[in-house]
């Protein structure tokens, strides 16, 4: 039972082809996590830098979110499309980054790519304009063989996340060292009994955040609580 | 903006506490728009504002400003090129929740050629979550016109495009209608303090040296219990 505030903004992309660019971002979230407030997806504006080589977004990202574990950490997609001057918008680059795990300030940097197609459809693009893209964007984040796939790499995105998050010293996640001799098993029991509503979401919410580290101590709470 | 829920209720803290028990934290912020660097643009003024949420309340201070006009230097081994303001920022905010964090947004304004008024740039950044002293620099960008013809217009009757409300560019609803264009940065000192944001049950910042008892975690655990 954690709660992650993510609280930042997609700042811009740098390196790409054309300056001009708009970003599609989604949110992905697993399963035992939920929105509790915020947008968890939307579409940038689009940019044009009249100097140096990095569009400027300053889109914000204000999410509240909520878990039940530590698996399945959620995942920030992006889609980075080029706009020319007729208004057209191509495909310049997928990207995705797991939100980060500890509190603090972070300045990530995506690389991104997008699909090659066969050389038929290159030489048409070159003369006609468009790109390859997924048929599934799944695939941007998901960890099935892409073996088949070839792609070249394009530019960078850039997004400043701010993290603040309750309980995850609870859950043990952010423990650098605990000392197993100084607790009483019994107040640790009643405790966490009293925190939550009833035993069963507490024998699997314990079991389920358990580190290598901390697999004995767990086993002990549960037992007791079981016994309680 | 999307509705807030009360940290009271995520928790799991019993919803029939009132609110003289409910815990709040507080949010100093301290610093300066100090500067602003447009290279194509001169004789900039700015205005700013703290956009928070509705959890949250101002103890003190004012959350808006407006500055002088400021020319670049003249110095030709200046090389920086910026407008100085030095606009003072002091401000103090109480909330029970993360949700609304405040922002500071910056309109920069300038004269045309033709003596118009007219903008020149919004930038915005979230106050840091942490409690330090950092500069944040952000990069501006204005609206650009739909189309040449009113782009034509535009520039010589003066009226660009503007937002009616620079908050709309905290917001993360219908930016893709939006097209801009980027031309320079803003620099904004800020040093922040933020006090019982652990009592209210909040890590910021992730201190790798400590290390946790469970009995410090059972006392934590006990201002939460459900009575």
């Amino acid at each position: 039972m954690a709660e992650v505030h993510v609280l930042g903004q997609i700042q811009g992309a740098r390196h790409f082809e054309r300056n001009s660019l708009f970003c599609r971002w989604e949110l992905r979230t697993g399963v035992g996590w939920k929105v509790v407030t915020g947008l968890t997806e939307g579409q940038t504006q689009s940019d044009t830098p009249s100097c140096g080589n990095s569009c400027v977004w300053a889109h914000p990202i204000d999410l509240h979110l909520h878990t039940k574990g530590l698996q399945d950490w959620p995942k920030l997609l992006f889609e980075v499309h080029q706009v020319d001057k007729y208004g057209r918008s191509v495909l310049a680059g997928y990207g995705f980054c797991n939100i980060p795990s500890t509190p603090g300030l972070h300045n990530l940097v995506i690389p991104t790519w997008r699909p090659r197609g066969s050389p038929r459809d290159r030489f048409r693009q070159f003369f006609l304009g468009g790109s390859t893209q997924l048929s599934e964007p799944e695939l941007v984040c998901s960890s099935e063989d892409r073996y088949q796939l070839s792609t070249e790499s394009t530019g960078t995105v850039l997004v400043q996340l701010a993290l603040v998050t309750t309980l995850l010293l609870l859950l043990g996640a952010l423990s650098a060292g605990q000392n197993a001799t100084e607790v009483d098993d019994e107040i640790v029991t009643n405790a966490t009994a009293a925190y939550y509503e009833d035993e069963s979401a507490l024998n699997e919410t314990l079991l389920e955040t358990s580190t290598a580290a901390d697999n004995e101590e767990v086993a002990t709470t549960a037992a007791n609580a079981s016994t309680a | 903006m999307s509705k807030d829920v009360s940290p009271n209720n995520a928790v799991g803290r019993s919803s029939a506490e009132g609110s003289s028990s409910r815990q709040f934290f507080v949010v100093s912020i301290s610093g300066s728009v100090e500067a602003a660097e447009f290279p194509e643009h001169d004789e900039l003024y700015c205005r700013y504002f703290v956009e928070f949420g509705s959890d949250w309340q101002i103890i003190s201070g004012v959350a808006e400003g407006m500055s002088q006009i400021s020319k670049k230097s003249k110095c030709h081994i200046d090389d920086r090129q910026l407008c100085v303001w030095n606009l003072p920022v002091e401000l103090t905010l109480k909330s029970t929740n993360i949700t609304g964090w405040p922002k500071i947004v910056v309109s920069v304004y300038g004269n045309d050629s033709f003596g118009n008024d007219v903008v020149r740039g919004y930038a915005w950044s979230f106050v840091p979550l942490e409690s330090t002293s950092t500069t944040l620099s952000m990069p501006a960008f204005v609206p650009a016109s739909s189309s040449k013809l009113q782009e034509m217009t535009a520039w010589f009757t003066g009226r660009r495009p503007e937002f009616l409300n620079p908050a709309i560019v905290v917001h993360g609803e219908s930016r893709e209608l939006l097209r801009t264009s980027s031309h320079g940065h803003v620099f904004v000192k800020v040093n922040t303090l933020i006090k019982d944001l652990s009592k209210c049950g909040y890590e910021n910042c992730y201190k790798q040296a400590q290390s946790y008892s469970l009995a410090s975690i059972v006392s934590e655990m006990e201002k939460f219990s459900v009575s």
